[in-house]
């Protein structure tokens, strides 16, 4: 089995979990799920390198630890702490429902597909599957955005977003500054702790984490 | 440092000091008063002395904006306009410091300092700039710095609606036709700078030329008042301040002018259809603005319609301009442009000149109605005289300025029935016929306006009435000058004329010749005028000589008709002095007529009630309008106030562009292969082309 068949299967991967995170209901899998996800994104970039034969430049191993740090470990902490002081444990009535959403994700698999052929990309890419993926992440991470409820799942969708991005940045991995990586892996933790940190607030003045009860500052 | 800098830096200087002392509100706008009148001054230097001896200034402000650097220029057009700002801007800043101090216009006084100076930094800014990226920004800030002034009295409904008028009229302007007229010039030029814009358009198609001259009329026209853009002008004039009034019609309108004197100084010669179209456009501005403006009951709503008026007799000029450039006549294009441009200067006096007049007839008696008002010659006469000097100005009397540009706009339209082909000399000739009723229109409007105001005797209470404050008096005074000055010794700055009528001419004709003996022709009428004043001034020399005037056998109030009890409600009034000629041109400008007589044999009540309605508002903008408001309500459904669905919006949108992008593919792989063969004239297989792309993408 040769690298290149491993890098395609952890995308295939990627894309499972992605409509696995539309199908389930209880956030703590979700939560768990994502996690994975990040685990298989953040060793890409040495999985890629090493299958060139190449030792991983302090580059990818910065970009992969940041990632693993960031998004397998502290980030899914943080929310699944939330969960437990929230004592949310299920994602009741999206907007769309489960089995709906998964279709609709399949449905965005399908056309990234279609859509990212015609883009003219960077060559010597590490995989032809890596710009469709990175489409179809983005897209579901936006679903999950707009068709769950909990600010919980919302946080997570943001989340999964970022992660096709990451992934999209992986094709330009040797073009992108070393900066501009952590700055996005900073910006992505302010944002979740920031998020967090409302979430809490909205549990403590609400008593529960719905956002479409947040509807009323509607203009009339 | 070049003294193009000064009449940048001092109304920023002076904003910042309305801001900083902002507590004081006196020292507050004596400063920025103070900053607008040296700014003023230096632009007239600038305009006169400075750049008097080099053809033309650039001056690269170091400030890199997106997209370009900004980038300022002195040549001779810009610097005429710099007269105009300065010449205007002087005296409205010295009538601001007594305006601003009446009891009713306490309010706010530091907000009011700091846009004035905005608002003239903004004017100065649109003039000079020399790239497309400056000069929106300066328009955008000259439109809504001027915004803010109009509705500084934001109490009154009237006074929000003309300032809305005013800036969804303007942004329409420059959102639909001048961004798109830059956008096309921009990419056939492959630079915002507007130096390279001549050259690319040099050999334009003449569909492109004409598109782009008529994106210009749409989108600065709007500015300028052009029929059927003129709606916000009548509104937005009359509620506004009457310093920025004066500033608004004498300025900022004139700014829309400019812009399209510099499109046109951009183009090839365009067809002589587009110049035929110009002038019926010219004429029907003009016409409409005079007959809506002769029935007025507002003060400065007549003067806003007059403002249209003579926004057309501008656009006359400029359509000769074209007509002349079309059938290669140079004598016609530049008697033409230069008329354009002297009226340009003279209608910024003159008008200036009647809002202030009108702001202190307003200051003085709190209306400015003028069936309530009258007889204010006796308790105002200085006042009065500033208005009569404007009045006559504007019904271009000699020897004053307006007789000036309306002679040269005569005679560019007399060669051109002289010189052209049958069909273009007809419509030439209309020309003349459409400048003729217009100057003996705007004598019956004005001497309505004079009359109805200053004459007869008052139909309000003279006990409360206010005397007018020294500056106003004195920025009044300057502007009269001004406007007799430019009468006798406009043949001194006629080299500043044919130096900004030389950059509208393309280099390619032998110009310099033509436009100096155009501008010349100034020489002439003014030194009949100094003739004549002369003869004038020995015969009442001559009377004085002979024992002057008899005294005065008895004084009766105006319109005494020999009543014993006359009173104030039996003169004429300003709606029946004109009513006869209004009604003569009902079929042009509906007059609304409800007269209810006295009946009976011992009638006691009767009523009567005339107006001129803008038809255009009425019947076509205001339904227009509402139905517009009325499609965005049904938008309304769309807000919901949910995250998740506004999220849907924004994705929702990017598939539809990523969706459009894939069917178009501007830069799909096949695309940028194609093009890039296209442009090397070789081909070059596929997979090279996507290396250089992506060594571009880096």
């Amino acid at each position: 089995m040769n690298t290149q068949m491993i890098v395609d299967s952890v995308l295939v991967l990627v894309i499972l979990l992605d409509l696995a995170m539309l199908a389930v209901s209880r956030l703590a899998t979700c939560i768990r799920l994502f996690a994975l996800q990040s685990l298989l994104l953040a060793l890409l970039p040495l999985a890629a390198t090493t299958g060139r034969g190449e030792i991983p430049g302090l580059h990818e191993i910065t970009v992969a630890a940041g990632a693993l740090g960031l998004k397998v470990i502290l980030l899914p902490r943080i929310l699944l702490r939330i969960i437990r002081t929230g004592e949310i444990h299920q994602e009741i009535e999206p907007f769309i429902g489960f089995t709906a959403s998964v279709l609709v994700g399949a449905g965005l698999v399908i056309g990234s597909f279609a859509v990212t052929r015609g883009l003219p990309l960077p060559v010597d890419r590490i995989s032809d599957f890596l710009p469709p993926v990175s489409a179809a992440t983005i897209l579901v991470g936006l679903l999950i955005l707009i068709s769950r409820v909990k600010a919980v799942t919302q946080v997570v969708g943001f989340l999964v977003m970022e992660n096709g991005i990451y992934l999209f940045g992986l094709l330009l991995l040797e073009q992108t500054p070393l900066l501009v990586e952590l700055g996005i892996l900073l910006d992505l933790f302010v944002g979740v702790f920031i998020m967090a940190i409302v979430v809490y607030h909205i549990r403590r003045e609400f008593d529960h984490m719905d956002t479409h009860l947040l509807d009323t500052l509607k203009e009339a | 440092m070049s003294a193009v800098l000064l009449p940048i830096l001092f109304p920023l200087a002076g904003m910042g000091w309305a801001l900083l002392t902002c507590s004081r509100p006196r020292v507050s706008l004596a400063g920025a008063m103070g900053a607008i009148a040296v700014a003023g001054a230096a632009c007239v230097y600038v305009a006169l002395v400075d750049h008097a001896g080099e053809q033309e200034l650039l001056l690269p402000l170091s400030w890199p904006l997106p997209l370009a650097q900004a980038c300022v220029r002195v040549d001779g057009l810009s610097a005429w306009f710099l007269l105009v700002i300065g010449a205007l801007s002087v005296p409205v800043a010295v009538y601001s410091w007594g305006y601003m101090q009446a009891p009713g216009e306490r309010q706010g006084v530091p907000a009011y300092a700091a846009l004035l100076c905005l608002l003239v930094l903004a004017l100065i800014l649109v003039v000079l700039a020399a790239d497309v990226v400056l000069f929106l920004v300066a328009w955008e800030l000259m439109s809504l710095s001027a915004f803010f002034l109009v509705g500084r009295d934001d109490r009154r409904r009237e006074v929000r609606t003309g300032a809305w008028t005013y800036l969804v009229a303007t942004h329409l302007g420059t959102g639909l036709a001048v961004l798109p007229m830059f956008a096309v010039l921009a990419a056939r030029s492959h630079s915002t700078q507007f130096s390279d814009f001549g050259a690319a358009l040099a050999s334009a198609e003449p569909s492109v030329a004409v598109g782009v001259c008529a994106l210009a009329v749409v989108g600065f026209g709007t500015k300028a008042g052009f029929v059927p853009f003129h709606v916000w002008l009548p509104e937005a004039h009359p509620v506004a301040p009457s310093p920025v009034s004066a500033l608004m019609s004498g300025v900022v309108i004139k700014t829309g002018i400019y812009g399209i004197l510099r499109t046109l100084s951009w183009l090839p010669a365009l067809p002589a259809g587009l110049g035929v179209v110009l002038l019926l456009l010219a004429i029907v501005t003009g016409v409409f603005g005079i007959l809506h403006a002769l029935g007025q009951r507002q003060l400065k709503r007549l003067l806003a319609y007059s403002s249209i008026e003579n926004v057309g007799i501008i656009l006359l000029g400029i359509a000769a301009g074209v007509l002349g450039r079309a059938t290669n006549q140079p004598m016609l294009e530049a008697l033409g442009y230069a008329g354009a441009l002297l009226h340009v200067l003279n209608h910024a006096v003159f008008k200036g000149l009647l809002f202030l007049s009108a702001g202190a007839v307003i200051h003085a008696t709190g209306t400015g109605d003028m069936e309530r008002l009258g007889g204010m010659a006796r308790t105002h006469p200085w006042d009065a005289a500033w208005f009569l000097v404007a009045a006559a100005a504007i019904c271009a009397v000699p020897p004053l300025n307006g007789f000036l540009s309306e002679f040269l706009l005569f005679k560019a339209l007399l060669v051109g029935s002289t010189a052209l082909t049958p069909a273009l000399s007809a419509a030439s000739a209309a020309g003349i016929a459409a400048l003729a009723i217009m100057g003996g229109l705007a004598l019956s409007t004005f001497t309505k306006a004079f009359g109805t105001v200053y004459l007869g005797t008052p139909r309000f209470d003279t006990r409360e009435a206010h005397a007018t404050p020294m500056s106003m008096g004195r920025g009044m005074a300057l502007l009269s000058l001004a406007c007799v000055a430019l009468g006798l010794l406009a043949p001194a700055i006629a080299p500043n004329l044919a130096r900004a009528v030389q950059v509208i001419l393309p280099d390619a004709l032998p110009a310099s010749g033509v436009v100096s003996d155009a501008t010349g022709t100034l020489a002439r009428p003014a030194g009949m005028f100094l003739f004549v004043l002369f003869i004038v001034a020995a015969l009442f020399r001559f009377r004085a000589a002979c024992g002057g005037r008899g005294a005065a056998v008895d004084r009766q109030p105006t319109w005494g008709c020999g009543f014993a009890e006359p009173t104030s409600r039996m003169q004429y009034s300003g709606g029946s002095f004109v009513d006869k000629l209004a009604l003569s041109f009902r079929h042009v400008v509906p007059r609304r007529r409800q007269v209810v007589p006295p009946a009976g044999y011992f009638p006691n009540a009767g009523r009567m009630e005339s107006a001129t309605p803008d038809r255009l508002l009425t019947s076509v903008f205001a339904p227009l309008f509402a139905g517009v408001a009325r499609a965005c309500e049904r938008c309304r459904p769309l807000q919901v106030g949910r995250v998740q669905m506004y999220l849907l919006y924004l994705v929702g949108t990017l598939l539809l562009v990523f969706a459009a992008e894939s069917w178009y593919a501007p830069y799909s792989a096949e695309q940028v292969a194609a093009r890039a063969a296209s442009g090397r004239q070789v081909s070059t297989p596929a997979h090279e082309v996507r290396t250089t792309e992506g060594e571009s993408n880096r």
